[in-house]
This record gives C-alpha cells, structure tokens and sequence, in this order.
C-alpha cells in the first residue's frame, strides 16, 4: 500500500474532509452529552432540597410537642414522590421519631451527622440530612434517601442519538468530498502537463488553458508569462550587442578633446594667487601651484610624494585632523582655518577648502585644497575682539548703570549694575519685563521726551536729576548721563548713558530741608516754620477779621528731670509731649517746639477768649495725665500763657514774646495753671527787663554790696557767726529787694558771677576781721542752685579760700532743699568733697522744702536753718510751734545745731530757749549791718553784756520782720 | 424540647408540669398576635401564670434567656384576671375558677391555656389532657379567632383535637 504522502491529491482531499466531519461531530456531541447530565443531576438535587425544606417545616410541631403520629403524618406526603425511596425525622437527641421507606426498597438508617445539609451524590442513590429549624432554634433533624432510576435512564438515551448521528454524518461527509475535491485538483493535472510538453520540446511559444479566476488561475496566468518572458529577452540580447560597438567609436573622439580642456586648466591653477595643492586618496600629493610655493616656502619638488603633514604646526588637535578626513572622506566638502607651519618655522594661518574629486564610477580619487593667508587678517580680528571683551567686562562690571535704548525709548542693553538697581535679578530679567522706558521707568514720563530732545538737539545731557520707578513700583532717584549715537548719516540709531543712584543724596537733602523747618527731635515745626505759619496765619486773620490764640507752653521741673533721669529719657518725654499736642489741635492749627521744653499752639477760628483758655485747658489736662517713658512712669506739670491777636500783638514775635510773658506768670503761680497776657504783665515784663538790664551793669558799677546778721549762741549768748547777705542799690530805683534781684539774677545766668562776687568779697571781709582781731567766727554764704551746678564750683571754692587764706572751717555754705533733692546723687559727692575740704554745710529755709529729716541723714550737712515762717508765730501758733519743736528734736538726734530765723521779740525767743534750740539770728538780736558797723557791734558785744544789742534792736520791732525792704532803708539810715 | 432534653440528660425524672411549662413556652412559637398586642417591635412576649408559684418557677427556668422572633420572653406569676390582660399566654391550673376570668379577658388578645376538662368549652383555647405518660392538647380555634390570634397549622395538625 502507497504510504499516505504518495496519495493522489484526489484521495488526499477526500480523506481530509471526512476525518473533519468526524471530529467536527465527536466534539459537539460529548461536552453537550456532559452538559445536559450535570444539568440533571443538579436540579435532581436542588428538587431533593426543597423537599426536604417543605417537610423540615411541616414537621416543626411535630418535633416540638414530641408527637410520632404527626410526624409520620408528615412522611406519608412523600409517597407522591416516586424517586424517594426512603426518609426519617430525628428529635434533637437523635432517636428516630418517624420513619418511611418506600414499597419494596430497603435501606439502612444511620443516626444524623452533626451539620450536614447538602444533598449528597453517592454510588447508587442521592441523600441529604436536613436541619429542622425552629425560630432559629434546632429542633431536629430530616434524612431523605432518593434513587438515580431518571439519571440511569436519560444516560441511556443519550448514548444511542449520540451514535446514530455520528454515522450519519460520516456517510455525509464521504459523499460530498467526492465531489467538492474535483475544482481544486482537475487544474493542477492540467498544468502539470502543459508543463512536460513545454520541457521535452523546448518551445516557449506552448501555453497552458486557463481555467478559473482562483490561485489556480493565477498560477496559470504566471507560468504562461513567464514563457512569454523568456521568448522576449532572446530578442533583446542580440540588439545590445549591436549599439555597444558603435559608442566606443564615439568615445575615443571626445577624450582628445579632454585633454586639451585640462592642459588649459592646470595652466590655470598654475597662475592662481591662491594656493592650490592635489592629493591623491590617501593624501600623498601629486600637484601644487607656485603660489603655494610661495606661501609654505617649499617647492613643487620638495613635497611631491609627501602628505600635508609636513606642514602641521602643531596646534590643531588631532580630533580637528580626524574630523576633515572624515568631512572629505564621506565624499563633502570642507572648509576651515588651520594653522600650518612654514618651511622656516614660521606659522601662518590659512582659510582652506578642501573638495573630494570622484571619478565617473563615483569613487573618490584625489583631494583638491585651495588656501589663502589670512594671517594678517587673524591678527586684525584677534586685536577687535580683545578691544570688545574689554569693553564688554567694563560694561557689565561697572557700578554704575549703563544702558542703551532705542529712539523710541524701548532698552535695548543694560548692564547688571542697572538690573539691580532696579530691583531686578538679571539685565535679561529687566529687558524682558521692561519694553518702553517712559511709562515704566520713569515716574515723570514726560521727562524721557525732554530728555531725548535735549541729547538729539545738544548731543548729549549731564547730570539730569530723574526719579524712577523700581520692580516693586517704590521710587529711587538717579542721575543720568546720555548721549546720543548716531549713524554714518547722523541719524541717532541708539542713546546710550549712565546712571548713578542718588536716593541716598536725595534723603539726606530732604532731611535737611526737614531739619530746616522741623525739629528733629519731635518733628514738630521749629521756630523758623512758626514765623512763617503764623504770619500767614494772621494775615489771613486780618483780611476776615478772625481771632487769633497764642498758646505758649512750657514743662515744669523739665530741667531737673532732665538732669536727674538722663538726656534720653528728657528726650522720650518731650517727644511723648510733642504727640499728646498733636492729637489735641485741630488741622489747620499749629504747633511748634520753640526751646527746650518750650511749645507754641496757634489756634485759628477763635472766637473768644475763653475758647483759648478752654484749649489751654486741655492741654494742661493732656500733660497732666501720667507720662511711661522708657518703663519709668513720671507726672509732669505745665504752665501755659495765652496771647490773643489782635488784642494783644499784631505780629508774630510779639504775639509769641507775650504769651511766654503770660507763661512766665503762671508759673509763678504753680504748676498747671493758666494765664492770659495783660497790660500788668506787659508792666512787670518791662520792669524786670530793667532789672535785668540793671543788674548786668551791677556788678561793674559797684551798685552791690554786702550786709552781715550776726548769729547768735542761745547758751552763751556769744556771736558765733555771721550771715553774709547781698544788696543791691539801683542808681534810680534805689534798695532793690533781695528775692526780686536774685530771681531775676537766677533765671537769666547773672547768679554765677554775682555768687562769685559774694563768696569772694564775704571771705576776704572774714578773714580782714580775723586779722583786725575780732574773734574768729563762721560766716555763711547762700549758694544758689544755678551757682551750684556749675561744673566748677568746687574750683571756685578752692581758688576763693586759697585768695582769702580762710579757714574753710570758717566758710558755711546755705543750699536749700530742692537743691539736695535735685540730683541727690552728683549732689551727695559734692557735698562731700566740700565737707572734706573741711567746709560747713547749712540747709537754708529749712520745712518749706519737700524733704523728710531722715533724707537729710545722706548728706555731710552740719546745720538747719528752721525758716523764718514758722519762727514767727511759733509763741502763738499751736502748729508752728509743734513744726519748730519736731524740727529741732529730729535734728538733735541727727546731731545736727539748729538755726531759727527771723526772731524778733523776747516771746520767740523764750520758746527757742526752752525748747533749746542751739542759735538765733534775727531783728531781736541784730538787724543785718555793714561790714564797719558789724565790727564795731561784735567788740561792743565782747566787751560789754551780750544783751545790749536786743536792747537797741527792739525799738523797731514788727515793721522790720515783716518788710525786709524798709529794714534795708532803715539800715540806710544807720 | 431541649429544654426536656436537657432535664433529662441530668437525669431528672420529667414531671407533667415540666412538660407543661415547655409546652407552654413552645406554643409562643406558633402563634401571631395582632401587632397592638406589643408596644414595640422590641417588646417581651409575656407568659403568665395565675396563682400558681411552683408552675411559674418551671416556667422561669425554661424561658430565661430565651428569645422568640426577637422578643425576650417572661414568665410573669399573676394574681387576678385584672392583671391578666396584658399577658400573652395565661396558664390557668386545674384549681382556679376560669370562667370568670373569661369575662375579664373579653376583647383581649391572651392566649388561655387550661387542663381541666371543659375548660375549651367555657371559653378558654388550649387545654392539656393527659393520656398515659403523655401530655396532649386540644385547641378551641373559635376562641382563638375571636382572641384575634393566628395559630399556626402546624400547631393545630399536632393538637389531640381542634373545636372548630
């Protein structure tokens, strides 16, 4: 038998459709057979399920009430279901209590499983255990038992239609691939013949019948051209080789013609000013001009045969060397610089193009380099570009701005100076985000406009003031510098310039315009800005007719707390004051520092008096409420004096003279108060300004003079000292009183050298009586609090006791208590330096300070001066006589002597004794007297009883102690 | 039946009242009350007993900690028919007088459960009856009706004998 391989195709086809039938039908008819089984089988199971679910419930009372004939009641249903062969209901404790088993089956019953429900395939039956469920409670258990007789059955069936079908369709099969191989194999046969007539005869011309449009058709359609191919080629080859040979005839005669073509081309090259050399493939040259010659300095002889490597410099890398071969190897052309090396050494560079020549077959058979020297145009370039980066390094590392910008004013250059100055990273930054100057920049854009006319018309601006704005849209002011740069026609292609930031220039400018105007401390106007505002203030007040207030206000006290808390914290109070003046006046009001601790208010639309007081009122107010300065917390009083205009100046000046006039006077009257300017005023300002005129002429015209109260010893009865008292003799106004001159001498600085004047002239009188040889004795010198501060007081004491050659123990100084209280701690080491130089310290006007006893107890003082006011009623005043009795009982006990003043008559003097204070001065004992008659007084008294003097004295009694001034007239008339 | 289960793995001889006491528990299985019976859906089913101490006790035992469709379940010892309307299921014993509380229970909802002889008769629904060792019932399902309650066939198909 032919194995399967040797077939015809005939048979081959055949059996290849049947074989596909057959497992075609093998496979439908198997997995549909298995199917529909397990089909049957799981609705036989699902049908067992729900049996037993229908007798689970039915049986639940059953179960419940433990009753066996309801349950079996239940069973007996099952006898409609032919498939049941048998079944059982459990109690819960597992003995059966009923039981069906089906007519002619037997069966064996098995206690229940603990948690079995599925229905369960076995070999030749199907079981299920159930559980009986009550209210989720179990209550028993369900055992039903079915026979597989349906599955058996239908199993049977369906392998007999399974069996029937499959021969069918084999039978079918075999029929129709009789049939349906005939179309594919009939038009093979037929080739396959065509095909041996065409081979055992060699003839092209046979062809095959065409048949069908399919690929058997094709094949046929392909076989027949090919033929017809191979018959036309045969044709073709014979007239080829007819038309070869007459083209080489005609070749033969253009090569002539060629030749003579390039013999007039290399004479060419040969006259050609650029050098021109011709390597072969691997670079071996074959060709070079004269001019090349010339530039390289070897001849035509001397590098045939050799590459361009003889001339390499050394400069290039030899990647630049691999990069041109491999440009002109690929077929391109280079172009380059290279620097190459004479035949004497020298380098020179050349510009070069080397072209790859091919030959007609397309390969590469030469090199042709043509060079020119461009050496002295490298040096050229080389020079520009140094010129350029210097320019350019200048350009981005000034620190001042430069900048370009076109016509129209949009940035075209700038260097990072600029950037930055305008708050920008980067020079690229700014001309990114900044596209046209005028409305960007500048805050004035008009003044770009200007600007650019001015450098088109003058060629250039110096110093233009311009105030820019930055990113952050905050303003800054430079100066600039342009000028125009303009094309070979003169037109201005570009401006360029500098900028240089000013704002620091332009603040401290302004601060001084400030500074001008304002003070810089309160930032209040100054004294200048006053003038002018209240000049303009008042002429609008004239021409409507208005009034016009003049507050004038002045801090009390603000020296000592200056002197005493330290200049900063002077400082902080003053600006404090400043702000609460501030919020007090309305807008169109002024306010002004004019001195120290000295303000003005000018208050418009006025409209009385009393409108001003009110104001000055707040004001007060505002200053009294509690100052926290610098963490310390201090009160401050003020005084303020009102002018009013018109009523009391008509200018500026004399508006603010009189306010401070007022002021002044208030101030005598306390702290916190009021006071209007008056004609009065206007009175006691010209007399104490012809005082105060006087007395700067006192001291040179000899018109003071000195007074001497002896101090009397209670005990002893003995002059132990004497109080030296300054007075000064108007030439018209005659006897001025002492508390009016010295005041007017204290607050206009005239204290410091009449002060001098006394201690020196009370010395030098000391000492003249020591050495005319009255007893030695103390004599006292008031100090003022002005003198006192004086750096140089202690100088002055030395220098006045080394003049007078006094014994400093013979020097008592009279400060008051304010003056202690002042600035205790600069005080103390005065004071003590003065006790140390052995001098005696008295406190004057003693009680009518602030001080307590015990704070006295700081300070080197050797003696109280118990105050006139209170000596004067001390016999009939229940209090002043209690005051005089603590004072000289504390006094003892800080063991200081005590001093009264102003005693009078033989009542004070009783009381004094009893309460035994230690020394008396007063009209009782003696009236102050002249230096002459004090002489003649203390002899008098040595020499004879110590009361006398009394005697005398009490002729003029009251009238003395209570008006110093008529006591100095009468001492005139001594 | 697991509670007579359980008895008698401890070996505890089961008396009739035990029997009873679980029958009694069991019948709340098989039975609808109207919905107004309850005043929640959470509300206990009560089971009460009247004048009868011991029977109440058996009946506590059993149904502590039971719960049927969701309702705990009480055991509640009653002493007048008053007190009885609110019961579910009332245990009335051989030794009281049912027919008056009867009358009180008119228009109630209570399940009476008796075991004297006429006690269907007079009115009541379930009754026990005693036959040999085994505890049965009769049901009236007239009064049962009229009581407005649902009893489950599966009850009735267990009962010795249903009064229609």
């Amino acid at each position: 038998m032919k194995s399967f391989s040797d077939w015809s195709i005939r048979h081959k086809l055949t059996a290849l459709l049947v074989v596909m039938a057959c497992v075609t039908t093998v496979s439908v008819i198997v997995p549909m057979g298995a199917f529909d089984l397990a089909g049957l089988k799981q609705s036989m199971a699902l049908n067992l399920t729900t049996l037993s679910d229908v007798l689970s419930r039915n049986s639940t009372a059953a179960l419940t009430f433990h009753d066996a004939e309801a349950a079996q009641d239940v069973l007996q249903a099952l006898r409609a279901e032919s498939s049941v062969t048998a079944a059982c209901i459990y109690a819960q404790d597992g003995t059966p209590l009923a039981l069906y088993v089906r007519d002619g089956s037997t069966t064996n019953f098995v206690p229940p499983p603990v948690q079995v429900r599925k229905a369960t395939f076995e070999r030749d039956r199907l079981v299920i255990f159930h559980r009986i469920v009550l209210d989720s409670e179990q209550v028993g258990t369900i055992y039903i038992e079915s026979d597989l007789q349906e599955l058996h059955q239908r199993l049977r069936a369906y392998n007999t239609a399974a069996l029937g079908t499959a021969l069918i369709a084999l039978l079918l099969a075999f029929l129709l691939a009789r049939g349906l191989q005939r179309p594919i194999s009939r038009p093979l046969i037929e080739l396959v013949h065509t095909s041996k007539a065409v081979s055992q005869g060699a003839d092209y011309s046979i062809r095959a019948g065409l048949a069908s449009r399919d690929e058997f058709g094709q094949l046929v359609f392909a076989f027949n051209d090919m033929l017809e191919q191979i018959e036309r080629r045969d044709l073709q080859l014979r007239r080829h080789r007819e038309h070869l040979e007459e083209e080489v005839a005609s070749r033969t005669t253009e090569l002539f013609a060629a030749n003579a073509r390039l013999k007039l081309h290399a004479e060419a090259l040969k006259a050609a000013a650029n050098s021109v050399l011709i390597t072969d493939l691997t670079g071996k040259i074959v060709w070079c001009n004269p001019a090349f010659s010339v530039s390289s300095g070897y001849s035509s002889e001397e590098v045939l045969g050799k590459t361009p490597r003889l001339l390499h410099s050394g400069k290039h890398s030899s990647e630049f060397y691999r990069q041109m071969w491999e440009t002109i190897g690929a077929g391109e052309t280079w172009r380059g610089e290279i620097v190459n090396r004479r035949k004497d050494g020298e380098l020179y560079t050349e510009e070069m193009t080397i072209t790859p020549v091919s030959s007609q077959s397309g390969w590469i058979t030469h090199f042709v380099a043509i060079k020119q020297d461009i050496t002295n145009r490298k040096l050229a370039e080389q020079a520009l570009s140094q010129a350029e980066e210097k320019y350019r390094a200048i350009f981005e590392d000034a620190v001042i701005g430069i900048f370009q910008i076109t016509p129209e004013g949009r940035p075209v250059s700038i260097n990072r100076a600029l950037a930055q100055m305008h708050g920008y990273n980067s020079p690229e930054e700014f001309l990114t985000e900044v596209s046209d100057l005028s409305h960007e920049v500048f805050v004035d854009p008009l003044q770009v406009v200007h600007l650019l006319h001015e450098v088109a018309a003058d060629g250039q601006v110096r110093g233009a003031e311009v105030e820019v704005y930055r990113r952050d849209r905050t303003r800054k002011w430079v100066v600039a510098n342009m000028r125009a740069n303009r094309d070979a026609n003169g037109e201005i292609v570009l401006y360029e310039g500098t900028i240089e930031d000013i704002t620091d220039r332009k603040i401290a400018e302004e601060r001084v315009q400030f500074l001008a105007y304002y003070d810089a401390l309160t930032g209040l106007p100054n004294r200048v800005l006053l003038q002018d505002r209240i000049g303009r203030v008042l002429a609008g007040a004239r021409r409507r007719k208005e009034v016009v207030a003049v507050l004038f206000l002045d801090l009390d006290r603000f020296k000592i707390i200056n002197d005493s808390l330290g200049h900063s914290f002077g400082d902080a109070l003053l600006q404090e004051a400043a702000a609460r003046l501030q919020v007090l006046m309305r807008e169109q009001d002024t306010v002004a520092r004019v001195g120290g601790d000295e303000f003005v208010a000018v208050l418009t639309s006025v409209k009385r008096a009393s409108d001003a007081a009110v104001a000055a009122q707040r004001v007060v107010s505002a200053m009294a409420a509690e100052f926290c300065v610098n963490g310390h917390s201090i009160n401050v009083t003020c005084s303020v004096g009102i002018s009013m205009f018109p009523e009391h100046g008509l200018d500026g000046e004399t508006l603010i003279k009189n306010a401070d006039a007022a002021m002044y006077c208030a101030k005598q009257r306390g702290p916190n108060n009021i006071e209007f300017f008056t004609d009065d005023l206007n009175i006691q300002i010209m007399e104490r300004l012809t005082l105060e005129n006087g007395l700067r002429l006192a001291l040179e015209r000899k018109e003071l003079f000195l007074e001497y109260q002896p101090q009397m010893d209670i005990a002893t009865g003995g002059i132990v000292g004497v109080e030296a008292l300054a007075r000064w003799r108007h030439p018209e106004l005659g006897l001025v009183p002492p508390d009016r001159f010295i005041r007017i001498a204290e607050n206009s600085g005239l204290i410091v050298p009449i002060g001098e004047w006394v201690l020196m002239t009370a010395c030098t009188q000391a000492r003249k009586w020591q050495k005319e040889g009255l007893p030695p004795m103390r004599i006292a010198v008031n100090v003022s609090a002005v003198q006192f501060r004086q750096d140089g007081f202690r100088d002055l004491i030395r220098r006045v006791l080394l003049e007078t050659e006094l014994d400093p123990q013979y020097l008592e100084l009279e400060l008051t208590e304010s003056l202690l209280l002042s600035n205790a701690d600069v005080m103390f080491s005065v004071l003590q330096e003065l006790s140390e130089m052995g001098l005696k310290l008295a406190i004057d006007d003693f009680g009518t300070g602030y001080s307590s006893l015990s704070y006295l107890r700081q300070f080197p003082v050797n003696k109280l001066k118990i105050d006139r006011s209170f000596v004067r009623d001390v016999a009939v005043n229940v209090d002043d006589a209690a005051i005089t009795t603590a004072i000289i009982g504390m006094a003892r006990t800080l063991n200081l002597k005590v001093l009264a003043e102003g005693v009078e008559d033989e009542a004070q003097m009783s009381f004094l004794r009893a309460h035994r204070c230690d020394e008396i001065q007063g009209y009782y004992f003696s009236k102050p007297l002249l230096a002459d008659d004090f002489a003649t007084t203390v002899i008098d008294a040595t020499l004879d009883v110590p009361t006398r003097v009394p005697a005398e004295i009490a002729m003029q009694p009251a009238a003395q102690a209570l008006l110093p001034a008529l006591s100095f007239s009468s001492t005139e008339s001594d | 039946m697991l509670v007579l289960g359980l008895m008698q793995a401890q070996g505890q001889a089961v008396s009739d009242e035990q029997v009873k006491a679980a029958y009694l528990y069991n019948f709340a299985k098989f039975v609808d009350w109207p919905a107004e019976s309850f005043a929640s859906p959470a509300a206990p089913i009560r089971l009460c007993v009247l004048n009868d101490q011991a029977f109440q006790s058996q009946l506590e035992q059993i149904v502590t900690g039971k719960n049927i469709t969701g309702r705990p379940v009480l055991a509640i010892a009653v002493q007048t028919g008053e007190e009885s309307r609110d019961c579910h299921i009332l245990y009335i014993n051989a030794s009281q007088q049912p027919r008056h509380i009867f009358d009180l229970l008119q228009g109630t909802s209570v399940l009476t459960v008796g075991e004297t002889k006429g006690f269907l008769e007079e009115g009541g629904i379930i009754n026990f009856v005693c036959q040999g060792d085994q505890v049965h019932f009769q049901v009236n399902r007239k009064a049962a009706v009229q009581a407005g309650l649902r009893m489950s066939s599966r009850l009735l198909s267990v009962a010795k004998s249903v009064i229609e």
